[in-house]
């Protein structure tokens, strides 16, 4: 089973670099198209609210397995100032900062399970995880 | 690094320099210590090129190449150890990285080659000291750290230059990665290429915008074939760059949506109905010609190469 890549997220350029090794991990893993490219969407809309709102943190991209079937899990954190009201911002059409605020609603449909976990001040853990849907591959 | 940093009394100038007699004599033994090195330079040169060729770098030259280099090399580290100039040193490195990164050389090769030759050096002074040993240790303590400030400065001057060519082939792609193609009266193509970040949007709006009104084009043929990634943000600038060209009396056409990426923007609900897609750029360069009238026919009798 492959180790988890962590990748630090500061700026555009890591967001590439998160896109990349997210897709490479999942591809790796066995996961079918498009799964791949849904994950690292997913990836791209929350490392992009890591650049534009906290300024910098971390993804971590960790493969899962269990009896039957594999899964990739990513976790992202920041210590921006949070997100003030976690229900309105999983609603589409609420943006921050005048995108087409669908990143969070966006990034939720794409995957398969998600949660966050924030507080005002102190930061944000975004988990999510996508499971490899061809059963035992 | 942290090795480094653990070991501070190695990294740093000899330990006993405040002692006026000592530093006087460290001044000579340096001299002597050259000597050495450049009375035996073919011997610990060829000793230190098998090292080389045991630990598999520079595997990419030819052995010409390896001797020329390798002589060079030689002759400026020691000219350093003799000098201790910083100019000359970062000089040293700054030109051993022009030569070397062209040719494929890894950093861990450059950093383990210089490495490879201190040690040869230092094995060499432990076998021309081994009888006297408070002697062997001055002698070190001079040796020492001019020599890892040659290691150090060469990791870090290499690693200097090929950020330079990371930025400086950056700075290219940027230019080049965003033409505005016009092909026919009044029809422009805009290929995009690559990952579009927030930069390279922005830049991509402003030509073509640039491009309509010089063009005086009324219709854009956007495609994003080589577009590898769609998320909500890239489809943001798309929208807002549609909008901004119907405002400059321009319509779009995108095309080369691939079956990911349009079902990618469906799950994340980014709603393209304001904006006329086909599936590729031949589908969108016919509907474009439609719409300003253009009717092409082929020739009967020619033949499609």
């Amino acid at each position: 089973m492959a180790d988890e890549v962590r990748v630090v997220i500061a700026d555009d350029a890591d967001l590439v670099t998160a896109r990349a090794e997210a897709r490479a991990m999942a591809e790796r893993l066995g996961f079918p198209r498009p799964d791949p490219t849904l994950i690292a969407t997913a990836i791209s809309e929350i490392a992009r609210n890591i650049v534009v709102h906290s300024g910098g943190g971390e993804i971590v991209l960790k493969p899962l397995e269990d009896a039957n079937r594999y899964g990739l899990m990513v976790i992202a954190t920041d210590a921006g100032p949070g997100i003030r009201d976690v229900e309105a911002a999983l609603r589409d059409d609420y943006s921050g900062r005048g995108g087409l605020g669908l990143g969070l609603p966006g990034a939720r449909r794409l995957m398969d399970e998600f949660a966050v976990v924030s507080q005002t001040g102190r930061g944000t853990t975004i988990t999510m995880t996508m499971w490899c849907k061809e059963g035992q591959r | 690094m942290s090795e480094m940093s653990q070991n501070p009394s190695r990294a740093d100038g000899p330990r006993t320099t405040d002692d006026p007699t000592v530093a006087a004599e460290q001044e000579q033994l340096l001299p002597q210590l050259v000597a050495h090195l450049r009375e035996h330079r073919s011997k610990l040169r060829e000793e230190w090129v098998g090292r080389i060729r045991d630990a598999h770098l520079l595997e990419a030259m030819t052995q010409q190449e390896m001797a020329a280099e390798t002589t060079s090399v030689y002759d400026n580290y020691v000219e350093v150890l003799e000098t201790g100039s910083v100019e000359a040193l970062q000089h040293y490195a700054r030109d051993l990285s022009e030569r070397i990164i062209p040719r494929g050389v890894e950093t861990h090769e450059v950093v383990g080659i210089v490495l490879l030759l201190r040690d040869v050096l230092a094995r060499s002074l432990f076998e021309k000291y081994q009888r006297d040993f408070s002697l062997l240790n001055r002698i070190l303590d001079a040796y020492e750290p001019a020599a890892n400030r040659i290691a150090n400065t060469v990791a870090v001057s290499f690693v200097d230059e090929r950020e330079r060519v990371i930025r400086q082939q950056q700075d290219a792609i940027r230019e080049l990665s965003t033409p505005v193609l016009p092909v026919r009266e009044r029809l422009l193509i805009l290929p995009i290429i690559g990952v579009l970040d927030s930069e390279r949007a922005r830049q991509l709006t402003e030509q073509l915008l640039a491009g309509i009104r010089t063009h005086r084009a009324k219709v854009v043929v956007i495609d994003i074939t080589g577009a590898p990634d769609v998320d909500t943000t890239v489809a943001n600038h798309l929208v807002q760059t549609v909008d901004a060209s119907r405002l400059m009396g321009a319509s779009v056409i995108i095309t080369g949506l691939s079956p990911t990426i349009a079902q990618t923007l469906v799950d994340l609900g980014v709603d393209l109905s304001k904006i006329h897609t086909m599936g590729d750029l031949q589908g969108g360069l016919e509907e474009a010609e439609r719409q300003l009238g253009y009717h092409v026919t082929r020739k009967d009798g020619a033949t499609t190469t």
